[in-house]
This record gives structure tokens, C-alpha cells and sequence, in this order.
């Protein structure tokens, strides 16, 4: 009797992972079974830091990134996540630490500037309060690493780590500079009203533009990132890494 | 004294222009896929082969968002956005330790289509473009804007896989032309990343970026007690 209720326990916590409203998927997103962009973001996404030198694209060992967003487009399992007039969806990324950036390799006519901010946090809320600013009036940035309470308010949706954040700044010749961020395949956290959607997500990386030319960001910040976190969703593979206690629990 | 008054409030409005953050304004964003075309040297070699001189570079994608001033000409619920990249030729190219610059004629080509989800064509990247589906699905549909690109540089470090694109845009084309203000010194920017399971076969880096434009510093709206602590 134990076990069958632990089988169907198990069965209806699979279950409700898929159980959503169907919405009309955004055709940028990957057939399912195929790996592609989960959430996307445009304009409205600013980074800064606690020490840095926007003129010289340099970081010093120990400054705090954060960097702070309104997503765009969501795809599935998540696709019912559809920023509107009633909710947008901000994340944060923080919990970066800088390891400084060295002085610039140069290839060519190109100067390059790279950063490690090691691993960090991920964190995407769903609020009703539609009161996070766009990129026309961004506020000043808090210092110290705190972080613009407008991007964290509501409710936690998802959460996760980001390995490995890194980031690329290129300057080609007489070109404006340019850049990319980068991590290696993040993961998800057990926290968050949506965690169980996860059973059936296979994560990716994230990545995207960074970009730092004058006028592409506000003042007190040190970058606009563009980008994505890509995964692969795949309902027919739901599964989830868990402990022998843990599974035993189910069947007692 | 009225006069006085008058004169020092019409000064405040006109001449102390209170700066405000500078912002940058982005006219669309997309992501997607490039790949080169003609590929006359398939070796994918980034020393030899990958954008070897003459060869060309095109990207398909879709845009995910517009700006402020094309927003209220733009339904993504109706309709399917998608974006292309064209006529860009590899004119120099660098590489040594693992990092590739690459430079391309100027005069390329970056468009972006409207295809109404009913009745219209979903743009679908197949493998191995130029095929069946790419760029064809992608260019089909009412030509919303377009330009030309000048100054077009991939720079890309095969020891970290991460790279970028960026190129300056003048606008030309497309029925939304008429809604955008300022047609030229846009800048079309991305990033270039690669290998990921998510990059098609055929398709070299997977693309993430936007046409944007450095505004102007604005003003913003002060008060007369606000701006005279400005200059005490």
C-alpha cells in the first residue's frame, strides 16, 4: 500500500510539472526535444559593479557584478510566463565576484579584455507590480552590491547557479569596443514556485551580448547584456537528481 | 519684477537642460544562426578555413523585440519577425593563438521580415544552409526595415568559444522606415557563440544581439529650486 502511494506520489508530482495553461509558443523557441533558448532578454538589462573602470573596461579583484533584467520572451515549459500588462518577469543575477581583469591581450588590431567573475546566482521573479524600470530610466546603481529592489520584489519563480561568468570585451581597430558574456551549463536550485517544471528541463548555458560603448550604458552601470539562457526541454525524459534518503522517503 | 521672474523661469525651462543618464535605445533585438555563403573553403579551420578571404557571412534568426517607436507597428502575437543578413564578404581576416578577427567589405545588407502566423510561413532553420527553408522562410513576408552595413567585424577566441559582431547600420528600406527618426548611425551588434548543441548543423555560432542607437543625453524635467542647487 506504501509503495503504491509513493509510486503515484511520485506520478502526480511528475504530472503537475507538465500540467500548465497551453499558451501560443514564440516562434524563436526550440521544437521540444531540441536544445534553444528558455528565457531571453533585450534592452532592458544593465549590469554593474562595485570597482570598475568604464573607460578602461577594467574590474578589480573582488568587485561585486550584478546584473539586473526584465525577461522577453519564455519558452516551454515556461511559455505561460508571458510578460504582459498584469506581470513581468525580472531576474538577478548576482553573488559575482570579479577576479580582476589583466591587461589587455592584443591579436591584431584587436585589444582584448577578459574577466572571471567565478560562480554566481540566478534568480527570476514574477511580479504583478509592473514597477522594475525600463532601460529609458534606469536608477542610479546602489553601491556595495545591493540590489535595485524593483528586480527582486515579487515572487520567486525559479533560481539557480551560474558557473563560471565570464565575460569578453574586444576593441577592433578604430570600431566602437564590443563584448560577450558567458557561462558554463547553469543549474537549477531547489527554490521557487516553478522548481518542479524543472524535472523536465535539461539546462544549457547563458550568453549574450555585453555590451559597454558610451551610450549604451547609463551612467553608474558598466554594461547592457543582451543574451539568453538556453536549455532543452523534454517532457518525455522528466527526471531529477535526488538522494537514496530522499527516495526512500517516498516508499516508507 | 514680474517681467524678471518671467524671463529667469523662460531661461530655467530652455537653457538649463538638467542632464540625465545617457541611455542606449534599441531599435530590435534577435537571435539566430550564421553561416557562411558562398563557403568556397568548407575547411572549418579557424587558421585555414573558417571565413576564409572572399568568402560570405549571412545570419537568419528571429527578432524578439522592437523599440519604442516601431511598437505600436508590431504584433508578435499576429505575427512571426524575422531578421537576415546578407552581402558580407570576408575582405581580411587575422588569427594567431587562438583568436580570429575577421573584416568584411562594406555594403552588407541586414533586413528584417513580417509573416503573419496565419497563413504565413514559419521560418525554420533546416541543416546545412543555403536549403529548402534558409533563408527562404526567414526573408519571406513585408519588408519592415532594412540597411546597409559598413565597418563589420567578428572577432571570436576559440580558447574561450566566445566572440561578437559589430557593425554600423544605416537604415533605407522597409514600410516601418517612416517611423524611425534617425535612419543613420545605428549599430548592429551581437554575440557570436559557439559550439553549443543548440547551433544547427551547417550553422556556425548561435547569435544574440540588437540594432541599436547611443541617445542623445536627455533632459529631464526639474524644478526651479532643483536647478539653482545644481550651480550653488
Amino acid at each position: 500500500m506504501k509503495r503504491i502511494l509513493g509510486v503515484a506520489a511520485v506520478l502526480m508530482a511528475l504530472g503537475s510539472a507538465t500540467t500548465f495553461a497551453a499558451t501560443a509558443v514564440d516562434p524563436s523557441c526550440p521544437a521540444t526535444g531540441v536544445k534553444g533558448v528558455m528565457f531571453d532578454w533585450d534592452a532592458n538589462c544593465f549590469a554593474y559593479e562595485t570597482s570598475y573602470n568604464n573607460a578602461t573596461f577594467i574590474s578589480s579583484p573582488g568587485s561585486q557584478l550584478v546584473v539586473v533584467g526584465k525577461l522577453t520572451i519564455t519558452c516551454p515549459p515556461f511559455d505561460d510566463l508571458l510578460p504582459d500588462a498584469t506581470n513581468e518577469y525580472t531576474f538577478v543575477f548576482d553573488q559575482l565576484t570579479s577576479a580582476g581583469t589583466p591587461p589587455p591581450t592584443i591579436v591584431g588590431t584587436t585589444s582584448i579584455w577578459n574577466c572571471n567573475y567565478g560562480n554566481g546566482r540566478f534568480r527570476i521573479f514574477k511580479d504583478g507590480a509592473l514597477n522594475a524600470p525600463n532601460a529609458c530610466c534606469m536608477p542610479v546603481a546602489p553601491g556595495g552590491g545591493a540590489i535595485i529592489p524593483e528586480f527582486q520584489d515579487g515572487t520567486l519563480i525559479l533560481q539557480g547557479t551560474l558557473p563560471n561568468f565570464r565575460t569578453q570585451i574586444t576593441k577592433s581597430g578604430t570600431n566602437p569596443p564590443n563584448g560577450s558574456f558567458k557561462t558554463d551549463i547553469y543549474s537549477y536550485s531547489p527554490l521557487g514556485t516553478l522548481f518542479s517544471r524543472t524535472a523536465t528541463v535539461i539546462p544549457d548555458i547563458a550568453q549574450g551580448l555585453w555590451c559597454v560603448t558610451t551610450g549604451c550604458v547609463p551612467a553608474s552601470y558598466s554594461a547592457h547584456p543582451d543574451g539568453k539562457m538556453d536549455a532543452k526541454y523534454d517532457p518525455t525524459t522528466a527526471s531529477r537528481t535526488s538522494t537514496w534518503g530522499s527516495i526512500k522517503m517516498l516508499y516508507r | 519684477m514680474k517681467r524678471k521672474a518671467f524671463l529667469l523661469l523662460f531661461t530655467a525651462i530652455f537653457a538649463f537642460a538638467v542632464p540625465a543618464f545617457a541611455q542606449n535605445h534599441v531599435l530590435f533585438a534577435f537571435q539566430g544562426f550564421d553561416y557562411q555563403d558562398p563557403n568556397t573553403n568548407p575547411n572549418p579551420d579557424p587558421a585555414t578555413g573558417y571565413l576564409d578571404l572572399g568568402e560570405g557571412y549571412k545570419t537568419v534568426g528571429f527578432v524578439t523585440s522592437v523599440g519604442s517607436e516601431l511598437d505600436p507597428y508590431t504584433d508578435f502575437t499576429l505575427n512571426e519577425y524575422t531578421f537576415h543578413a546578407f552581402n558580407l564578404t570576408v575582405a581580411a581576416r587575422f588569427y594567431a593563438g587562438g583568436f580570429l578577427e575577421v573584416d568584411f567589405n562594406n555594403g552588407g545588407r541586414a533586413r528584417y521580415f513580417q509573416d503573419p502566423k496565419s497563413g504565413g510561413t514559419h521560418a525554420t532553420y533546416g541543416v546545412n544552409p543555403p536549403n529548402a527553408t534558409s533563408p527562404s522562410t526567414f526573408i519571406d513576408g513585408t519588408l519592415q526595415i532594412g540597411g546597409s552595413i559598413n565597418s563589420f567585424i567578428l572577432t571570436y577566441d576559440f580558447n574561450l568559444n566566445q566572440g561578437n559582431t559589430s557593425g554600423s547600420m544605416n537604415l533605407d528600406e522597409g514600410i516601418q522606415l517612416v517611423y524611425v527618426p534617425v535612419h543613420n548611425g545605428w549599430t548592429l551588434a551581437g554575440l557570436a557563440g559557439r559550439p553549443n548543441g543548440t547551433v544547427p548543423t551547417g550553422y556556425d555560432n548561435q547569435l544574440s544581439g540588437e540594432c541599436r542607437i547611443p541617445d542623445a543625453t536627455p533632459t529631464t524635467h526639474r524644478t526651479w529650486g532643483a536647478v539653482k542647487a545644481l550651480y550653488r
